[in-house]
């Protein structure tokens, strides 16, 4: 293999995949990613058996060829390189000389044999998405996946798709985020659980403008956008039936600020015990009560103007998860649903059905 | 077919085959035995017959996949060092174990099953049996875990009871020889080894007949120079030897089955019986020599230095006490 690429291309590619890599590796080949021309172009793979991803970057192929060398330090070498053309060149014995202006490197590589291969298992029912919204859809949920290895159905988000739209869940057991919207043209039905690491990826490489695709195969899920795919094995298992999870019809409806309430919660729960963040919400008509209390610091008090009309509630909530409900929400003014100190509650933005999460309420 | 290279484990290969056939695949396995009998192999065996489209052809790029560790749908856990150590006391931890449970989460990527084998899983820290119940109780779907054990109390009864447990012997003697042949030895070297071993081919593989043999004359001529020379020469071998447990546990193998032939020499002479068959005429004459009582003594001072050894006693302290034992008749 003899290529010639710039720099800037280069180092923009392996970024894009070398987060895939592992950092602690038992295999020594999957500490390393795969160089292979293709066309025109340098394809770049990594995996870690889980998730993959390639990106193919420009590249003058003066012969063909793979490669693969240590993830790391391939990155580390191209960030401080000067921006010029630079040159892979691989020898015998797997030996790779990187030339860049004036800097030279020998560089020890693995056959490219042995490298696992990242490709779709089928020919996918491809649907085509707006990075930007994905990658909202992502972000306004992703907070909420669970932490609990044991659990592991709850370690990635749900994707459904289903009469023309597409979901995405997640939930931890004590709140749920959902996030959803149409298709532009309806498709098929499908789901499948993407784990954590998949979710973090497609987060990082999704830009702002490009258009992309996804597809739920048997086994996986994939992500396609202009020379760049990601495969990710999705989680066995059942995720929880969310839809009856999700109240209906409560009856305590309430519209707040957004910023006002989460910097009330921000300042009362400052006395709250640390591992749960208890607050408790006094509603009554007109106004929203925050209390928090610490037997050995103290009460915290703050009151908020609110749009509720209703009868009077006492509810405990866990501060955290209505913070981050709240901060996955864009527009000034929220909707929070509630029924009794039991029940859990809802927010969700003030228009439209887009995006929601439920919390479970504390005892306090 | 896969199994093929198992050799002298009929009831191990029975109990798989018969899994596989009736489609009735357990989702954990203990395989239980001493080591060098087959059990890594076995398991590896196993994972190819589940993977492989084939059953187990050795051929295809899943075979290959899997001989190399890099199948996505298995993964083989073997002890490690401490992290960032190239030293230390190898053991499964808990990390390892809760990568096994992260990949096992995930669903197949190439075949209908995901099988992870953990070798030597008695070798498993204080705390990760317990991370590991929950899934071996009740794994994800489509997912087999063997573990790789010497003794079923290696590990909590707890682990064990959520495994079947497939038992490995040791080899006959002929079966082990003819193993030990076909991997290019002479019939001679391959007898040797195959009682050295006592029908453990793997480690036979691992031994070298002439470093044998050296360890042997080495270990008798100890014996005999502490017997005739007493305390000064028990001192002086105790000094040269005394900071290295890993040969001091050789040497101790060695006496303890040259005290097993010695019993079988003066109970038949029959030298079919002997490991040391080389030597019959020796071990005839000094089993000759000796009463009924001074050779069980002599086997029973090996045994409790082995578990000496096993409970990290000083290797010095045991080789003393040992050979005062054995070649000075101290009680």
């Amino acid at each position: 293999m003899d290529v010639q690429l710039e720099r800037d291309a280069f180092s923009k590619g392996l970024q894009m995949v070398q987060n895939i890599v592992e950092p602690r590796q038992t295999l020594p080949i999957l500490a390393n990613v795969l160089l292979e021309t293709e066309g025109d172009t340098l394809r770049v793979t990594a995996t870690d058996l889980a998730v993959g991803a390639c990106v193919s970057v420009p590249a003058k192929v003066a012969s063909a060829g793979a490669i693969t060398l240590s993830a790391r330090k391939l990155g580390e070498i191209v960030k401080e390189l000067p921006a010029a053309p630079l040159s892979l060149k691989v020898q015998e014995n797997a030996w790779v000389v990187l030339r860049c202006g004036g800097v030279s490197y020998k560089l020890v590589g693995l056959p490219p044999e042995d490298f696992p291969a990242v490709v779709p298992t089928a020919g996918p029912a491809w649907i085509p998405l707006e990075g930007k919204a994905l990658k909202e859809m992502l972000t306004r949920t992703a907070f909420a996946m669970s932490h609990d290895e044991s659990r592991y159905a709850l370690n990635g988000v749900l994707f459904s798709l289903q009469s023309g739209r597409l979901r995405v869940v997640a939930t931890d057991g004590h709140r749920l985020a959902l996030a959803s919207r149409p298709l532009p043209n309806g498709g098929g039905a499908a789901t499948g659980i993407v784990p954590r690491k998949a979710v973090q990826e497609v987060v990082r490489v999704l830009g702002v403008g490009e258009d992309v695709q996804v597809a739920l195969v048997e086994n996986q899920f994939v992500l396609r956008m202009p020379n760049f795919l990601l495969v990710a094995r999705l989680i066995e298992g059942q995720f929880p039936n969310y839809e009856q999870v999700v109240p209906k019809g409560h009856p305590c409806r309430l519209v707040v600020s957004r910023s006002a309430l989460a910097a009330a919660l921000r300042r009362v729960s400052v006395l709250s015990e640390e591992r749960t963040k208890p607050v408790k919400v006094l509603l009554s008509p007109g106004s929203l009560k925050l209390t928090a209390q610490n037997p050995e610091l103290g009460e915290a008090e703050e009151s908020l103007p609110v749009d509720y009309s209703g009868e009077e509630l006492a509810i405990g909530f866990n501060s955290r998860y209505v913070l981050d409900a709240l901060g996955a929400i864009e527009a000034d003014e929220v909707v929070a649903e509630l029924k009794d100190a039991l029940s859990p509650g809802i927010i969700r933005s003030l228009e439209g059905e887009e995006y929601f999460c439920v919390i479970m309420p504390m005892r306090i | 077919m896969a199994f093929d290279a198992v050799r002298g484990q009929p009831a191990a290969v029975d109990v798989l085959t018969r899994a596989l056939a009736s489609g009735r695949v357990a989702h954990a396995y203990a395989f239980v035995g001493p080591p060098g009998v087959g059990r890594k192999l076995t398991a590896m065996a196993f994972a190819k017959s589940l993977l492989c489209p084939s059953a187990g052809c050795e051929q295809c790029p899943a075979c290959r996949k899997i001989e190399a560790g890099i199948h996505p749908d298995f993964m083989l856990i073997a002890p490690t060092f401490p992290e960032g150590k190239t030293s230390g006391t190898p053991l499964i931890r808990i990390e390892a174990i809760r990568q096994l449970e992260q990949r096992a989460a995930l669903r197949p990527a190439e075949s209908a099953w995901k099988v992870f084998i953990v070798d030597d899983a008695g070798r498993m820290t204080a705390e990760a049996p317990q991370a590991f119940l929950k899934t071996l109780e009740e794994p994800p779907a489509r997912t087999v875990i063997i573990l790789i054990l010497t003794q079923t109390r290696e590990l909590p009864a707890t682990v064990l009871s959520r495994c079947q447990v497939v038992r490995f012997m040791p080899l006959h003697e002929e079966e082990a020889v003819a193993l030990l042949q076909s991997r290019g030895m002479d019939e001679g070297t391959a007898r040797l080894l195959a009682r050295a071993s006592q029908g453990r081919p793997g480690l036979a593989l691992a031994l070298d007949p002439a470093a044998w043999l050296e360890r042997r004359e080495l270990a008798l001529s100890i014996l005999a120079e502490v017997g005739a020379d007493g305390a000064a020469a028990l001192f002086k071998w105790s000094d040269t030897l005394g900071r290295d447990r890993g040969q001091i546990e050789q040497l101790l193998e060695t006496w303890w089955l040259w005290y097993r032939d010695l019993l079988c020499a003066k109970a038949s002479g029959d030298p079919r019986l002997l490991i040391h068959g080389d030597r019959a005429a020796e071990l005839a004459q000094s089993a000759a020599g000796r009463s009924w009582e001074e050779i069980v003594a002599g086997l029973a001072a090996c045994r409790e230095a082995w578990q000496a050894l096993q409970r990290n006693v000083s290797p010095r302290l045991t080789l003393e006490v040992m050979l005062s034992r054995l070649a000075l008749g101290a009680a």
